[in-house]
């Protein structure tokens, strides 16, 4: 659990020079929506920047749908996650106001090669007829997608995989 | 020290900063622009002033809300009929819906770098 929360803090803030360590029961701090890294399952809380110093804890159980992932722009995604009991990318607020430009899209990136990897369907909380028409992330959360095998469905409210998972 | 004037650029700038720097944070931009010691002194209407002469800006506040993925703070939105509406990611608090995208933004502003400033 240790090397896997290690693993995960160090590829999504390199930025930052941790002295990593896993500690059961720290408060919510950031909070990573839902992801599946290796063999833990984080749906909860992962890490804390304190100073230089990171901590983190085990996630617990997530309640919810395990299979549906929403994507979407802010005050949309997360209402429309909430409703179908799905995951989302969510962070901490202070976690987020302290992280780069690149650390941000480092987390967000990982959190959807993981929904990837564990055969997430991709919902969109508004229907989408033209993923060069979107803007920021939301665009870059599409873009990876459809550079991952996804493209929009009919409606523009899915992204849907045409091919086989990729390989590990 | 920075002076009032200097602090009101560089907030105003902020997200221009984040977006074309890549590794710094706007907890540590916000830091280096001297609102921590001017925060009082910086009022909405002193960022719509500023905001009339430098609109090019507006387009950056924009995105750096739409890519918000926390739930705190504070989000600004093009309403269907034209005008613009702010308001608090969650919570119970009522949209701020205004006419001009300019006076819109500053509300924004002033609110969103108050909640960066306390988180």
């Amino acid at each position: 659990m240790e090397t896997v929360l290690s693993s995960l803090i160090d590829q999504t803030f390199p930025s930052i020079e941790a002295n990593t360590e896993v500690l059961n029961g720290v408060s919510d701090i950031l909070i990573w929506g839902g992801a599946t890294v290796g063999e833990l399952e984080v749906v909860g809380q992962v890490g804390v920047n304190v100073g230089k110093r990171l901590i983190g804890r085990p996630a617990k159980a997530f309640a919810g749908n395990p299979h549906i992932t929403v994507l979407g722009k802010v005050g949309e995604y997360e209402q429309y996650a909430d409703k179908l009991s799905a995951k989302y990318f969510h962070i901490a607020d202070d976690v987020w106001n302290r992280m780069s430009r690149a650390e941000r899209w480092a987390a967000n990136k990982a959190f959807l090669d993981e929904a990837v990897a564990s055969g997430q369907t991709f919902e969109l909380s508004h229907p989408v007829s033209n993923i060069a028409e979107e803007s920021g992330f939301f665009r870059d959360e599409l873009v990876n997608l459809k550079s991952l095998g996804y493209e929009l469905s009919e409606d523009g409210t899915q992204m849907v995989r045409l091919g086989p998972l990729p390989n590990p | 020290m920075m002076t009032k004037s200097e602090t009101l650029a560089a907030v105003v700038k902020l997200p221009k900063a984040f977006y074309e720097m890549h590794t710094i944070s706007p907890h540590d931009l916000l830091v280096a622009s001297g609102y921590y010691e001017n925060f009082e002194k910086i009022s909405v209407e002193d960022i719509h002033q500023f905001l009339r002469t430098h609109i090019e800006e507006i387009g950056y506040w924009f995105r750096f809300s739409e890519d918000k993925r926390a739930s705190g703070g504070w989000l600004i939105e093009a309403a269907a009929d034209g005008e613009f509406e702010v308001r608090l990611v969650r919570g119970g608090a009522p949209k701020h819906r205004f006419s001009s995208r300019e006076m819109a933004c500053a509300y924004f502003i002033k609110n969103e770098l108050e909640w960066i400033r306390e988180n």
